[in-house]
């Protein structure tokens, strides 16, 4: 196989890979099943690795709910919680969740189960304006301190989570979430 | 009604990769499928007037891709603010860590490409469409199909050496 031959095949597969998903995200019957089996204890799944990039620190924890709770009076299945909080002298870190592929990549990720996701997003610095690329719903978060809650609806596949201002997400401010 | 076989065919088979195709074209769900949505109703209209549409998939894909190429326009100015193309994708490819590096080397390559470029490089890869057809569809020679496919493999090619220090030759 040339050269060629092999960027055409990363094109193939990486388009693939990179195509949206163009099914439904649940169906009525997964909604009834879930709905049968209500329950809302949370899992701390994990809260893992640092990443301490630039000048600044957000702290991910991944929390689950399991198996099902109720939004908006729909049954559904449960929200991924992802807890981003920045460090106390303005610095961004990300510490990244157990469920990561990988922790020696650059820049991180994190794995993610389709759904619902709900960021808590706590600023405790001005200084840094976060926003989910590709993803219309999660209005860009920036200061003054204090706390926002993002709720979304992320299909399968890879959103980038990074500091808008300029220079910020190309220090490292940014982590991909791969939706799965 | 003529046609109504062909529209479920075209639903179960073309639908679903045509707007995932656009979404890669223009990063853009809505966009998506607002173009194949009025793709659709077009081609029905033509039926029920009596047109005859030869290659029905065909005829909508080519509608779709010239009205996706509007709704890129128009967001064109919030794009530009935002600075770089949002690109969703599937995760249900069984996959490892290196096959999650080249997907993010596509979409980084993906995103320095053009508008026009975009389309060609999603129907030759994704499509699987011919340089022929490619160029009837997009009404341009031949040739521009494959400068435009060495151009993008020479950008994917740059991104994959940046990313693991290796130079990786294109052949012309």
């Amino acid at each position: 196989m040339t050269e060629t031959d092999e960027v055409d095949r990363i094109w193939r597969e990486g388009l693939k890979r990179l195509a949206p998903d163009t099914t439904p995200m649940v169906d009525a019957e997964a909604l009834v099943d879930a709905g049968s089996r209500r329950s809302r204890a949370r899992v701390t799944i994990a809260a893992a690795a640092i990443l301490v990039v630039c000048s600044g620190a957000v702290a991910v924890v991944l929390t689950r709910h399991d198996p099902a709770t109720v939004v908006r009076g729909i049954d559904r299945p449960p929200p991924v919680v992802v807890d981003l909080v920045d460090a106390p002298n303005g610095a961004l870190t990300i510490a990244v969740p157990g469920k990561v592929s990988g922790h020696q990549r650059q820049p991180p990720q994190i794995v993610l189960r389709a759904g619902l996701v709900e960021f808590h997003i706590e600023l405790r610095s001005t200084g840094h304006e976060l926003r989910l690329e590709g993803v219309a719903g999660f209005a860009p978060v920036h200061g003054p301190p204090g706390v926002a809650t993002r709720i979304v609806q992320l299909h399968p596949g890879i959103y980038r989570l990074y500091c808008m201002l300029p220079g910020h997400a190309e220090a490292g401010e940014q982590i991909f979430l791969d939706v799965r | 009604m003529p046609g109504d076989r062909r529209f479920d065919d075209f639903y179960a088979f073309d639908h679903p990769k045509l707007v995932a195709a656009l979404r890669l074209t223009t990063g853009d769900d809505d966009t998506a499928r607002e173009a194949v949505d009025e793709a659709c109703a077009r081609a029905w209209e033509r039926l029920q007037r009596g047109d005859e549409i030869e290659v029905l998939a065909a005829w909508i894909r080519v509608v779709a891709i010239n009205g996706a190429r509007g709704g890129f326009r128009r967001r064109a100015v919030e794009r530009r603010a935002q600075s770089r193309l949002a690109i969703r994708a599937i995760a249900d490819v069984p996959e490892s860590t290196a096959s999650l590096a080249e997907a993010l080397d596509v979409r980084a390559a993906l995103s320095q490409l053009a508008g026009r470029q975009r389309e060609i490089v999603v129907s030759f890869y994704f499509l699987d469409l011919s340089v022929e057809t490619i160029a009837r569809d997009l009404r341009i020679p031949e040739g521009t199909v494959k400068a435009t496919l060495h151009r993008a493999r020479r950008v994917l090619a740059d991104a994959l050496a940046e990313r693991t220090n290796e130079p990786h030759e294109v052949q012309p």
